[in-house]
C-alpha cells in the first residue's frame, strides 16, 4: 500500500510538472485566468531578482522584502494590463523599482531612519547584517575578507550619488544585466555602464583619500 | 590620552593594495551588500496578502493616511477659527441681534404692538425694509439691555434702565461757552499772518578748488636697488 504522503507528493508533482516547464508567458496567461498557483511559480522564478532589485535602492533588507512583496501584489492585481510587448520579468522588475523608489522618497521612512535607526556617515540608515539571509552561493574566499576594509568599501558606497549608487549596486547584484538596469533606471546602455564606471573610479579616489595607496 | 575606535582605526597604517586588489575589494563590498535572498515563504506571504480583503489593510497604508491627516486638518481648523467665532458673538451687533427679542418685548409692553420683523416680510413674500426703532418713532423707550437669553446663568428678563436727563440743557447753534467774558456780540477774528518775504537764493561759503599736480614715484624692486 502506498503511504499517503508520498501519494500526494507523486499528485502535486504530476500537477506541477507542466507548470516548470511553462515559459512565463504561459504562467502569465494562466494568473491572468485567475490561477493562483501560476503566478505562485513566477513569484518562485522571479524573487531573488526583484528583491535584490529592491535592495540596492532601499538598502535595507527587511524593507527590500516589504517592496517585494508589494511589488507582487501590485503586480497580481495589474496582470491584466501586460500584453506580452516586454517580457514579464522586465515588467515586473519596473514595478518593483517605482515601488522601491517610492519607498526610499516616503516621508515616514525618513522620519524613522532620522529618529530611529543608527545611521552610518552617509546618512542612509544602517545596513542590517542581522536581517540577512546569506546567499548559498557566496564562495569562502567573500566570506572571509578583510573587515575593515569591507567596512569602509560599504560606507563609502553610501556617500555615493544615488544615480551612481543605484547603478553600482544593481549591477552588483549578480541577477540583472546591463539593459535590464537600463529599463528599470530608464537610462540607455551606455549611461548605465558610465555611471558604474564612475562610481567604481570615485570609490578607489576616497579609498586612496583614507590612506589605501595602490599600484 | 584616550582615544575612540574610529581613531584608532585611522591612525593604524593602511595596507598598500594593488589596482586589482582594489577593484576585488570594491566587487567583493558590493556582493557582500547585495547578494542576500529573500526571507523563506516569500510566495506565502505573497499569497496571503493578494488574498487579505481590502478592509484589512495595515493603519498605515495610504488611504488612512489621508484621511488621518484630513482630520486633522479639520480639528486644526476648528481650533483656529473659534477665537474669531467667539469674538463674532460677542460683538455688539450681534448682541443687539440676540437682545432684539428682549427688547420688542419689553417696547410692546410698554408702547404696544411689535414692528414687522424682516423674516416675517420675507416670509410673507413683501419687500423687505428695516424696522423703525421705538426711539426713531419717538416712543421714550430705555435703552435695551445687552442679555444673552440663550445663556442659562444670564438674567432673562430685561431691566428697565432709567431715563437718563441732559444735564446741559438744550443744544444750539450758537456759542454759549460759560468761561466767554466778552460781549454778547463780540466776533472772534483769526490772528493775521506776517508777510512772507519772497524766496532768495544765497551762495554758501566755500573754498576755491585747487587741483594739484599728480607725482607719480617709482616703487623699489628688490634686489635692484644698486
Amino acid at each position: 500500500m502506498v503511504p499517503v504522503a508520498e501519494s500526494s507528493d507523486c499528485v502535486m508533482a504530476t500537477v506541477r510538472a507542466p507548470t516548470n516547464e511553462a515559459t512565463d508567458l504561459d504562467l502569465v496567461r494562466l494568473a491572468q485566468a485567475g490561477d493562483l498557483d501560476a503566478f505562485g511559480e513566477l513569484v518562485e522564478r522571479n524573487r531573488r531578482a526583484v528583491f535584490r532589485a529592491a535592495l540596492a535602492c532601499v538598502r535595507s533588507p527587511a524593507e527590500a522584502d516589504d517592496v517585494t512583496q508589494e511589488a507582487f501584489v501590485t503586480a497580481f492585481t495589474k496582470i491584466g494590463t501586460f500584453r506580452g510587448e516586454a517580457q514579464f520579468r522586465t515588467w515586473l522588475l519596473a514595478i518593483t523599482w517605482r515601488k522601491a523608489i517610492d519607498r526610499r522618497n516616503n516621508v515616514m521612512r525618513w522620519l524613522r531612519v532620522t529618529v530611529g535607526a543608527p545611521r552610518d556617515d552617509s546618512g542612509e540608515d544602517a545596513y542590517d547584517y542581522i536581517d540577512r539571509v546569506p546567499s548559498a552561493d557566496r564562495s569562502q574566499e567573500d566570506t572571509v575578507v578583510d573587515d575593515e576594509l569591507q567596512r569602509n568599501v560599504t560606507r563609502l558606497i553610501g556617500t555615493l550619488p544615488k544615480k551612481l549608487r543605484d547603478a553600482l549596486l544593481l549591477a552588483g547584484t549578480g541577477e540583472h544585466t546591463y539593459e535590464e538596469i537600463g529599463r528599470m533606471l530608464g537610462t540607455p546602455l551606455g549611461t548605465v555602464k558610465w555611471r558604474v564606471s564612475e562610481a567604481r573610479r570615485i570609490l578607489k579616489r576616497k579609498l586612496a583619500a583614507l590612506g589605501y595607496a595602490y599600484e | 590620552m584616550h582615544m575612540s575606535e574610529n581613531q584608532r582605526a585611522s591612525a593604524r597604517p593602511r595596507p598598500v593594495l594593488r589596482g586589482a586588489a582594489v577593484e576585488d575589494a570594491i566587487d567583493r563590498a558590493v556582493r557582500q551588500m547585495m547578494q542576500v535572498d529573500p526571507r523563506p515563504g516569500l510566495g506565502r506571504r505573497v499569497q496571503s496578502r493578494i488574498a487579505r480583503p481590502a478592509g484589512r489593510r495595515s493603519l498605515y497604508s495610504t488611504p488612512y493616511m489621508a484621511v488621518a491627516g484630513a482630520l486633522a486638518m479639520l480639528v486644526l481648523a476648528v481650533g483656529l477659527l473659534r477665537p474669531d467665532t467667539a469674538r463674532d458673538r460677542a460683538s455688539p451687533g450681534s448682541a443687539m441681534d440676540e437682545a432684539a427679542p428682549a427688547a420688542d418685548s419689553f417696547a410692546s409692553s410698554q408702547a404696544g404692538p411689535a414692528p414687522s420683523r424682516p423674516a416675517d416680510s420675507l416670509a410673507a413674500g413683501r419687500s423687505v425694509s428695516r424696522p423703525q426703532p421705538p426711539y426713531e418713532r419717538g416712543e421714550r423707550v430705555s435703552p435695551v439691555p445687552l442679555i444673552a437669553p440663550k445663556d442659562p446663568k444670564a438674567h432673562a428678563e430685561a431691566i428697565p434702565m432709567p431715563e437718563i436727563v441732559n444735564l446741559f440743557g438744550a443744544g444750539g447753534n450758537t456759542v454759549t461757552g460759560a468761561n466767554f467774558s466778552g460781549r454778547a456780540d463780540a466776533i472772534a477774528t483769526p490772528p493775521a499772518r506776517a508777510a512772507e518775504s519772497p524766496l532768495q537764493v544765497v551762495a554758501l561759503p566755500m573754498p576755491p578748488l585747487r587741483i594739484e599736480l599728480l607725482t607719480i614715484t617709482p616703487l623699489p624692486v628688490p634686489g635692484k636697488e644698486r
